[in-house]
């Protein structure tokens, strides 16, 4: 069965590493770590955190809830391939928000993928990201591992990416043409140019040679990398093939097959980061959540509402945070889609307040340039 | 929380009837009123202490961490509870009103 | 304004190469590029002239079918031989995958039309409107990609949107990509069947959405969930998923009567009534019927709408004029698109008018810049059609190049295409890239210097100096190629 998953994966899986210490940065600023796992195509949330205590549940959607969530409390259950996260549930080191999303109801993902790295509510309105510019108020710096720089990042002040290539016959260029190259251009292209620089002059100490591509790989790599003192503090791992239109699998199928990748993903990461774990803060983000109802391929189309998890050292206490709106049809958004009843970009914020220590009202006005995002912050880490 | 108050619930026992009579109204209204403002639903603001409104205050508190286990305010301290609401604890009870807390039950 | 002929080819097509004749009279050369039908050319080898591209190696749709199947059933018996021992099966099955595999054989003629044929301005616009129409690579869709591009795209350059639109939309490729294969109405005898066996079935909103959203009014038009949900039902009915094509051929092919056009139903206008929803749809306030015809109905609709025309207008301008094209100039385009009904002839001449007055520059796709670097340089970097490597099979290169560069039409990727903005192609990693592949041309025994493509195509004092200062002529080479001069027209 071919579905249309495939083609949203781009260039892949991706991985973005940002925020090497500024020589001169004030150490009495908090020394988190963010990583931002991008779930691209829509992420069905009542699949992978079903709310089993509300009714509705099973009548709006019967085939398309796992047979043996784990119960974490009298309303929501959760996917049982979340088998690590599960357990970090169990220590405090993880929590999940649910029916939530960023203000952003038009369905689309290009739209919706702009809005959530953008951070404001109108698509294509800016040149920046929200974690891009939280990180230039927090004054870090940035760098890239995947083809492209995902907008989430720009506007960091300064940036690089990495992806291995393989093309045939060709290495790295000798510092002497790229500084030739890197006369003929502009500013903005100088920079770039000069991380290539420094990569041929060995200031970048990565194992280029065999370093694979997939999500797993890229998240150990992020991990050892983040663990190191002088190391970023920023990651973004983007894990595509989200957007199930057809088959989406409720016990065995493709979605449950990367609610395992999330987990792994996640649990990798935990170990690697070893005692930097204990200042790190995880968190999932995806445009938008999937139909209640199934359609007529055994799939979901794009929603509204959907669930975020988070996991790290940074979390005081587990909990599932929700302003459940229920499932009935006159609750559901224009009668098909869970609604949203937190603003996403409260997560954010308190993210950010956790790991960089910014003001909420700092980061709801120059991260969100929006005066109004309710604080989330006590709920999870205070 | 409800310690506190049990300890001088004494002092007001001998007016409490007269004292609930004549100002359980205007505080309830304004308990009521904060609710409204908050994810916790009093139901109507109609200034009586109904199943909801105790239910949804409760339900505040124990989220805040304020009332302890198994221990529950009632309208009997409508009074304190709308004198501690308008303090300074004002802005952080709000913030925690936003949000409704599921504890995790698994160990 | 674009007075030097070479910058012109640049800005318009691929530049001009050792291969090429530059013409005299450009403005003339304009209007034929878009006019007369040119051949297709190739090298056999590395060190050949072009010649013809070689007419085996166009495929047919059905040509295309008959080797995946071959591929398909052949393989099978290979793996299931007792006889054969697991190197020998390895190298059976290579053999097989020489003879049947199309793709390789599209990417190539892609490379050696940008490289060596003459119709330049009308494979940049062939490349425009793939992209717009794009429908993403996998194993199975890749034999019919080469097909899209040009049944769909270059055959009708000169014809109408109308005509691209529909064709684009009732492609067995693009149907299959968007899911549209596995849609089907509600109501429809197929969905009832289902519901009887206890499946479920119905409709699949996918393509409809990217119809309306990307393909033609733009999210401006303001069209609504319902618009698209009937939309939808419109689709219903067409397409096969192409997996399911393979075992319908062998169906066919075992029968008594069986030619070659006997799975025209299923390649061409695709359209199973049993899967189809009955009764009346509105889109855009317009109402719709059932049956074959209404998808021609409503895509003639939405290509008629002022929305469509503001839309691609503004596409076009920024792709070949540039990002900071101005209001003007897209209106133009508007302009000719309304009064001549979207005939794409009208469009491509007017996108090309105010093209070569523009002071505006655009950065190039990674796929134009090397083609162009190819061309300009006189360099071989590919080996020809008939060369193979060292597996004895065709060169796949060029396909592994265009998705190292971020820019393949083979590879998976998402249906609103490849960016026109400088910002998401400047990264570090696609900078190497660019490098890298300047080296390759470098080491590749160019016809022409660093130097002489500076002098050529009027490079700026800046990036003169640094050429001179390069040591080698490899180096001066890369420095040029690589410089804005090259990288931005």
């Amino acid at each position: 069965m071919i579905t249309r998953r495939h083609f949203l994966s781009g260039t892949g899986a991706g991985l973005f590493l940002s925020g090497y210490p500024v020589h001169g940065f004030t150490k009495n600023a908090i020394d988190g770590r963010i990583i931002v796992l991008l779930l691209e195509g829509g992420m069905d949330g009542l699949l992978a955190v079903p709310p089993v205590g509300d009714d509705n549940l099973y009548k709006q959607r019967k085939d398309l809830v796992a047979s043996n969530p784990l119960k974490l409390n009298p309303l929501f259950g959760i996917h049982p391939n979340f088998k690590n996260f599960s357990q970090m549930l169990a220590g405090d080191q993880a929590s999940i928000i649910h029916a939530t999303s960023f203000p952003y109801v038009g369905r689309s993902h290009f739209e919706g993928q702009n809005v959530l790295q953008g951070g404001l509510k109108t698509p294509f309105s800016i040149k920046t990201g929200w974690l891009g510019r939280a990180m230039d108020t927090a004054q870090i710096a940035g760098k890239a591992m995947s083809l492209e720089t995902p907008l989430l990042i720009r506007g960091a002040t300064d940036f690089e990416n990495f992806y291995p290539a393989r093309i045939k016959h060709t290495r790295n260029s000798s510092s002497q043409l790229l500084d030739l190259i890197q006369s003929t251009h502009d500013l903005d292209m100088q920079k770039v140019i000069e991380k290539l620089k420094q990569r041929s002059l060995g200031m970048v100490d990565m194992n280029t040679r065999n370093l694979a591509r997939d999500p797993l790989s890229l998240a150990s790599e992020a991990g050892r990398s983040m663990r190191k003192e002088t190391g970023p503090r920023v990651a973004v791992i983007k894990i595509p093939q989200f957007d199930d239109h057809a088959e989406i699998g409720r016990d065995i199928g493709h979605h449950p097959e990367l609610f395992t990748l999330v987990d792994q993903t996640i649990a990798k990461l935990k170990d690697e980061l070893k005692e930097q774990w204990s200042n790190t803060i995880i968190l999932t983000m995806t445009e938008f959540g999937r139909t209640v109802k199934e359609n007529g391929s055994a799939g979901t189309d794009h929603g509204y509402g959907s669930v975020g998890l988070l996991a790290g050292g940074l979390i005081k206490r587990s909990s599932v945070i929700a302003n459940w709106p229920g499932l009935a049809n006159r609750e559901l958004y224009e009668r098909r889609d869970l609604y949203a009843t937190i603003d996403y970009r409260s997560v954010c914020a308190a993210c950010v307040e956790a790991a960089f220590g910014l003001d909420h009202s700092v980061i709801s006005e120059t991260v969100f340039r929006d005066k109004n995002i309710p604080r989330i912050y006590r709920h999870i880490f205070g | 929380m409800a310690d506190y108050f049990k300890n001088s619930l004494y002092s007001f026992t001998i007016f409490f009837v007269i004292a609930s009579s004549l100002h359980a109204d205007s505080d309830v209204i304004c308990i009521q009123e904060f609710l409204k403002k908050t994810v916790f639903d009093p139901g109507l603001v109609d200034g009586k202490w109904g199943r909801d409104t105790g239910v949804a205050i409760n339900s505040l508190f124990e989220q805040a961490g304020l009332n302890k286990q198994g221990q529950e305010v009632t309208v009997d301290q409508a009074n304190e509870i709308c004198t501690f609401l308008k303090s300074d604890k004002y802005r952080e009870i709000l913030e925690i009103g936003q949000f409704k807390i599921f504890s995790i039950d698994i160990k | 304004m674009y007075n030097n002929k070479h910058i012109w080819a640049r800005k318009i097509g691929f530049g001009f190469g050792e291969n090429d004749n530059v013409p005299d009279d450009i403005n003339a050369w304009n209007n034929e590029q878009i006019v007369k039908s040119f051949e297709t050319v190739g090298v056999l080898t590395r060190s050949s002239k072009p010649v013809r591209w070689p007419e085996e190696y166009n495929f047919s749709f059905e040509e295309r079918l008959q080797r995946a199947y071959k591929y398909d059933s052949e393989r099978k018996d290979i793996e299931k031989s007792k006889d054969l021992s697991g190197f020998e099966k390895k190298s059976q099955i290579k053999a097989l995958r020489t003879e049947t595999d199309v793709s390789l054989l599209d990417v190539y003629r892609f490379w050696n039309s940008a490289i060596y044929s003459e119709d330049v301005i009308k494979q940049r616009f062939t490349h425009f409107w793939t992209n717009h129409f794009t429908v993403g690579g996998n194993g199975r869709r890749n034999f019919v990609i080469g097909d899209f591009i040009n049944r769909v795209i270059y055959k009708n350059l000169n014809s109408s949107f109308e005509n691209m639109l529909y064709e684009a939309t009732s492609h067995v490729g693009m149907l299959d990509y968007l899911d549209n294969a596995e849609s089907v109405g509600e109501k429809s005898e197929s969905a009832l069947w289902d519901k009887k066996r206890g499946k479920l079935s119905g409709l699949n909103d996918n393509l409809a959405r990217e119809l309306l959203e990307l393909h033609s009014v733009s999210p401006s038009r303001n069209y609504t969930e319902e618009d698209i949900r009937n939309s939808a039902k419109i689709l219903a009915g067409w397409g096969s998923n192409i997996d399911s094509l393979i075992p319908k051929y062998k169906r066919e092919q075992r029968r008594k009567n069986s030619s070659p056009g006997s799975l025209k139903g299923f390649i061409v206008e695709p359209y199973f009534k049993h899967r189809a929803e009955p009764g009346k749809k509105i889109v855009l306030d317009k109402e719709f019927g059932a049956g074959k015809k209404t998808l021609r109905k409503l895509t003639n609709m939405l290509s008629k709408d002022d929305s469509t025309a503001r839309y691609l207008s503004k596409k076009l301008a920024i792709h070949f004029v540039g990002e900071s094209v101005s209001e003007d100039e897209i209106q133009s385009i508007y302009k000719v698109w309304k009064e001549s009904a979207g005939d794409l002839h009208e469009v491509h001449k007017e996108v090309i008018r105010i093209t070569k007055l523009t002071s505006v520059k655009k950065f190039l796709w990674p796929s134009t810049w090397m083609f162009q670097a190819i061309r300009v340089s006189g360099a071989n970097i590919m080996p020809g059609f008939n060369e193979e490597d060292w597996f004895g099979q065709p060169n796949s290169e060029p396909r592994n190049i265009l998705k190292e560069i971020g820019n393949s039409f083979w590879e998976n990727r998402q249906p609103d295409g490849y960016s026109d903005k400088k910002e998401d192609w400047i990264s570090t990693e696609h900078f190497d890239r660019r490098v890298r592949i300047a080296t390759r041309i470098s080491a590749s025994k160019p016809s022409k210097t660093g130097e002489e493509i500076a002098h050529i195509h009027d490079f700026s004092d800046k990036t003169k100096l640094a050429i001179d200062k390069a040591k080698t002529n490899k180096t001066k080479m890369i420095v040029a190629l690589c410089s804005p001069d090259f990288m931005e027209v």
